[in-house]
């Protein structure tokens, strides 16, 4: 049961009110659709089954470890938590394929890939733009870490995707607008 | 700028020279209470007022004494302005801080109706009877005339700056930032601190409050290592300069304020007024340095009279001299460099009167080198002048000779105090040094690292070797090597004499009332003694008797004179008081610093749905619900609230509404155990409920009381969607992660929010099916195939789709959950087809009216904490046969009372007349005591919670909660509210449909 319709994000796919932030330094991009699936567990119970459905995705070690398996990642979010971050394409057969190999064990997918949007923020500014708006230190992350705090009250995950190039932020599509206004604010003082 | 140029001595004080900081090439002009000055780029307000010979700049707090400026930083207890105009007007600026600009504009405080014409400055006269504890003696007795009288004329009378009215229109930033090590205070010891951390390869923040690193140090004889050390430590580390650290707090963190553009001119401001800097570091280094202390004496608050240390930085940093015709008042060596700088200057010098006999040091032989009469073991008995200085009477402390001493500016030096702040407001301990007549930090291993004058490393040297040997402290303790290569060659410094403590000049009782000790409370010697006299010996008793530490100083200047004035009242040991506790902020911080971008727009998030963009085209009302935005009503044709919500909810009873319902919360619940699960958290069974199907669930806090509602579907044997209330949604998640993580882990159990994923739309109204079908051709949506309170995965306009036949009205309804991208084609879908069917958005206002015409209550609104399930009248909801959060508290005498407030429907006996929410319920019996409109106290029998116009029926209705009020069905009572008593019969909560004949369409 495919989509037939091309959906529709909250701040749109080009907003306008990034295009001046260049000028200072930060470049603020919404990402397309990406499949996006919640996967709750024990490692120890499940990682080679996940391993074994999602080419190799490894979701062992600790929290807020990322990890990459050709297209795509897992985040973990927890001890028992991951976001496993698929092409959008993929994330009805990756869902199925983890459900029928955890079949028996205690887990829980579910998808949730319009439960947040992506952002990628860049340029030279991207940190300091972080370091108005979290208490976290996002300067020595790598692609391996993220991050999960709040951005201006609104709960987000910061994903190193090219550190210092591009942080990934996934967020709830409900507050993108706020974060999006108080990025353009925060982007007049940096 | 350090050369000395020719002294103009036209009139004192007088810019003598160059200065460090100012530029003689740049004029700037101010305005003081509305006379223009001029003085020079890179000067204070205080300085360009110095130079241009200003002494009174304002009246003190409690006597209206004609102030003058007494220091060069952040201390000053007497120099407040306020500065700016309108909304961009600032109240308690300090002159000695605030750096000028052209067109600044300044005024002072505390005086009516001129600086030089106080009318209040005859309380001076009456000082005699406004002694310590005068307010809480004389206002006593008459609460009318505190109210009318003493307090309005207690506040006219109150100091301090005017508050701006207007919004305040600067911007203000804030940032977080971390580092390995942060150094407080950038002199010359926390300058050697930051580079040795520096050199062991940690990332350092250093931050000062000047304008500038080692302010004043430009003629130091270590003048060439302080210029190297800028250098490196501006390259290696983060360095923040006009920047205050005014609080230190748990963990290594720190709060400081940095006033980014205040030494701008408004329009040059373009960027941020001040930014806020939230700080987490590792190791922290406190090189904050020392506050000079004023003597006590009679008159020591003089305009002309100034601590030590300022007249020597108006000197070095501003070329300002503070007097041509000086006497200095001291107990230590410091001050004797000064008086020789200011003489070199060109100042005249009449003598250093010094309270220490037999002194032998260097500093003194200087000084009796250079030909300046020092009179040993002698003190300074009163000052002449009112406005300015015109003299002082010296006296010998044995009582012997006394002699008056013409002089235009008096300096005073009564030791120095660390400046433990930061220190102690992390929990660092004090001690008393006798040698230094300080206290100190008590060092242990768990405190911050300290350096130079804080520790009593006085002397570029003893700082520079104190800094680095605390910043590589700091460095190594995080395991990093040992910084290599301090190297500072420097001279010997003198030996010297030490500091005397010396807290008071003895005088008669009746001089005492002049020997001011908190210059901004005019605390005096004499309250301090009265303190004393009537039993409050603790520091922190005095300091609320008599004021002492209070205001916008903190008592910087004056506390431990108080301390040391209390220890020799007491005749006790003044190294077992305790200075009065540290709290942050070490100075006042902008309102506009510490709420940052948290204001207007950006206060709190603004939450919308997918749909939003629709309802705002269709023109809709919005209301908020949590930080959600709603859509309230629909108005077409300028139509009101109760016009719209009229027709929506007739359109949902006659033919078809369409509803944005994605703000619900909404909870997958996955694993073997997740029906047990259930079976706990609400008041309900759910181990039997079918696939497919849906229940209506109540959910109790531990108290028994309501705290969430909704309805949850079983997708799976071992999967559930829950949904919750949408103000809830958080907490619920919150509640069940609780319980899962702490009380039953062994439970097989995972929640995930699915809030944000899942839009959904309800479709409701008799015509609801035939909207859906043309949606969903195809499908069997009729009652047998999909039956209420079941659910089912559809396709929607291409979409694929969970379905939910849940009614919120007590129509026929379909609820369709999409995934957010694709809600806004569903809905505009669902109005294309619906259009035939008089399809019509309605939003929240009619979704209530609409549930309160079936009487479903809403958590929240219609209870509050305190009403349980059957006091909603929900039993059938409440499971006997197993135990679920609350069952137990549901048992306790006063929940199972029969008599408890209950839910219950009211009809008004005039059928148009709306009951007022939160209108009050009064039986009968007792309407006739009250007296509207002004009511008399009659007991409350309970209150109307919903209360709307129904349409449908043509007549009011409301829901309340009454005391016993299941068993008063039929009863008349009053509602009362707004001066109005509205008679209503109590009668059952369901007003539309009672038998649920219209649900399957």
């Amino acid at each position: 049961m495919d989509r037939v319709v091309q959906g529709q994000g909250p701040l749109g796919d080009d907003p306008p009110m990034f295009a001046d932030l260049a000028a200072h330094g930060l470049t603020v991009s919404v990402v397309p659709p990406l499949g996006q699936i919640n996967l709750r567990g024990l490692d120890h119970e499940i990682a080679q089954a996940v391993a074994a459905a999602c080419n190799g995705l490894d979701v062992t070690g600790p929290t807020n470890r990322c990890v990459a398996a050709g297209a795509s990642w897992s985040l973990c979010l927890g001890p028992d938590e991951w976001l496993l971050v698929v092409p959008k394409h993929d994330t009805n057969d990756t869902a199925r394929d983890l459900a029928a190999g955890l079949a028996g064990k205690h887990a829980s997918i579910v998808d949730v890939s319009s439960n947040r949007i992506a952002l990628d923020v860049g340029g030279p500014k991207a940190v300091s733009l972080f370091s108005s708006l979290t208490s976290l230190d996002i300067s020595d992350l790598g692609p391996d870490r993220c991050v999960q705090t709040m951005l201006a009250k609104a709960q987000v995950i910061i994903h190193p995707l090219a550190a210092p190039t591009t942080y990934r932020v996934f967020l709830r599509p409900s507050y993108a607008r706020h974060l999006a206004d108080v990025i353009v604010d925060a982007t007049r003082f940096l | 700028m350090t050369a000395t140029r020719p002294a103009n001595l036209r009139a004192p004080p007088v810019r003598a020279r160059g200065g460090d900081w100012v530029d003689d090439t740049r004029p700037i002009a101010v305005s003081f209470d509305g006379r223009a000055y001029t003085g020079l780029a890179g000067d204070t307000l205080a300085s360009a007022l110095l130079a241009n010979g200003v002494r009174v700049v304002g009246r003190s707090l409690k006597y209206h004494r004609p102030r003058g400026i007494l220091s060069a930083g952040f201390e000053e207890p007497n120099a407040l302005v306020q500065l700016g105009k309108g909304a961009h007007s600032e109240p308690n600026a300090l002159a000695t801080r605030v750096e000028i600009y052209d067109g600044m504009t300044a005024t002072s405080v505390n005086r009516w109706p001129s600086l030089s014409h106080d009318v209040f400055a005859a309380f001076g006269l009456l000082a005699r009877f406004m002694p310590a504890g005068f307010y809480y003696k004389t206002f006593l007795g008459s609460r009318v005339l505190w109210d009318r009288l003493y307090e309005p004329f207690l506040r006219r009378m109150a100091g301090f700056g005017r508050a701006p009215v207007g919004a305040d229109p600067e911007n203000y930033d804030q940032r977080h930032l971390q580092c390995d090590v942060l150094v407080v205070g950038g002199g010359v010891a926390g300058l050697a601190s930051a580079r040795a951390a520096c050199a062991s390869g940690a990332r350092v923040v250093l931050i000062e409050d000047n304008p500038e690193l080692a302010a004043g140090l430009a003629a130091s004889p270590a003048k060439e290592w302080i210029d190297v050390a800028i250098g490196v430590v501006k390259q290696d580390a983060t360095v923040l300069t006009r920047t205050t650290v005014f609080g230190a707090y748990d963990a290594g963190y720190f709060a400081a304020l940095q006033r980014a553009s205040d030494h701008l001119p408004q329009e040059a401001r373009a960027g941020v007024r001040q930014r806020l800097w939230l700080i987490r570091a590792k190791q922290v280094v406190l090189a904050t340095g020392a506050i000079e202390r004023p003597l006590v004496f009679p008159n020591n608050d003089r305009p002309g009279v100034y601590l030590a240390g300022a007249a020597r930085a108006y000197l070095d940093r501003f070329g300002v001299l503070v007097g041509r015709n000086v006497v200095a008042f001291t107990n230590n060596d410091e001050t004797y460099a000064t008086v020789i700088a200011l003489k070199k200057a060109g100042a005249a010098i009449a003598a250093i009167v010094d309270v220490r006999a037999n002194l032998t040091g260097g500093a003194v032989a200087l000084a009796k080198h250079e030909g300046i009469r020092v009179l040993e073991g002698y003190v300074v008995v009163d000052v002449r002048g009112r406005s300015a200085v015109r003299g002082v009477t010296i006296a010998a402390l044995d009582g012997g000779r006394r002699e008056k001493i013409a002089c235009d500016a008096l300096l005073m030096s009564g030791g120095w105090s660390p400046a433990v702040h930061l220190f102690s407001q992390q929990g660092g301990k004090l001690i008393y040094d006798p040698g230094m007549a300080a206290f100190v930090p008590d060092r242990r291993p768990a405190d911050p690292w300290c350096a130079g004058a804080l520790c009593g490393e006085t002397g570029v040297d003893a700082a520079i070797t104190g800094g680095w040997r605390a910043g590589s402290s700091a460095a190594t303790a995080l395991g990093k090597p040992a910084p290599r290569g301090l190297t500072a060659e420097l001279p010997d410094e003198p030996k010297g004499d030490a500091p005397l403590a010396f807290w008071r000049v003895p005088v008669a009782p009746s001089a005492e009332r002049k020997c001011f000790i908190d210059f901004q409370n005019d605390s005096t010697l004499a309250d301090v003694s009265l303190a004393v006299r009537e039993g409050f010996t603790h520091p922190e008793h005095v300091k609320r008797y008599t004021l002492t530490g209070f205001g916008t100083d903190q008592g910087k200047t004056g506390n431990i004179n108080a301390l040391g004035n209390i220890a020799e009242r007491t005749g006790g040991d003044l190294a077992r008081l305790a200075p009065t506790t540290f709290r942050p902020p070490f100075l006042p911080v902008t309102f506009g610093a510490l709420a940052g971008r948290e204001k207007g727009a950006l206060l709190d998030p603004v939450r919308v749905t997918a749909l939003h963009d629709w309802h705002v085209a269709a023109g809709a009302a919005f209301e908020n619900v949590g930080q959600w935005k709603r859509p309230w009503y629909y108005p077409k044709d300028g139509e009101t609230l109760d016009q719209a919500v009229t027709r929506e909810c007739l359109a949902v009873r006659n033919n078809v509404g369409i509803l944005d319902a994605s703000t619900l919360g909404k909870i997958e619940i996955v694993g073997a155990d997740a029906a047990a699960f259930l079976n706990r958290v609400y008041t309900n069974a759910w181990s039997k409920l079918g696939v497919g199907r849906s229940r209506y669930g109540l959910m109790c806090r531990e108290d028994g009381m309501l705290f969430d509602d909704g309805t949850t579907t079983r997708l799976a044997p071992d999967r559930f969607l829950m949904t919750t209330t949408t103000g809830n949604a958080a907490a619920v998640l919150d509640w069940l992660e609780e319980w899962l993580q702490t009380e039953w882990p062994d439970l097989k159990v995972y929640c995930t929010s699915v809030t944000d994923h899942w839009s959904t739309i309800a479709l409701a109204g008799p015509r609801a099916r035939e909207v859906l079908q043309c949606l969903a051709p195809g499908t069997a949506l009729d009652a047998e195939n999909f039956p209420f309170m079941s659910y089912q995965e559809v396709v929607v306009a291409g979409v694929a789709a969970r379905v939910f036949r849940i009614s919120f009205t007590g129509e026929l309804s379909f609820e369709i959950n999409v995934p957010w991208h694709d809600a806004r084609h569903v809905w505009e879908a669902a109005i294309t087809a619906g259009a035939a069917f008089g399809i019509t958005p309605y939003g929240t206002e009619a979704m209530h009216v609409l549930r309160a015409e079936k009487g479903y209550p809403i958590i929240g609104q219609d209870t509050d904490g305190t009403v349980t399930p059957l006091d909603l009248g929900m039993a059938w909801a409440v499971s006997t046969k197993k135990d679920f959060l609350g069952k137990r508290s549901l048992a306790r005498p006063d929940t199972a009372r029969p008599d408890r407030k209950q839910f219950v429907g009211l009809l008004t006996s005039d059928p148009s007349r709306v009951i007022p929410e939160g209108a009050q319920i009064v039986s009968e019996s007792n309407i006739a005591d009250v007296r509207l409109p002004q009511s008399s106290p009659v007991p409350m029998e309970g209150h109307v919670t919903s209360s709307y116009f129904s349409a449908v029926l043509g007549r009011s209705i409301a829901l309340a909660l009454v005391r016993d009020g299941f068993r008063r069905t039929g009863e008349t009572v009053y509602a009362v509210a707004d001066g109005h008593a509205i008679a209503a019969r109590i009668g059952p909560t369901v007003f539309y449909d009672p038998d649920g004949t219209r649900r399957d369409g």
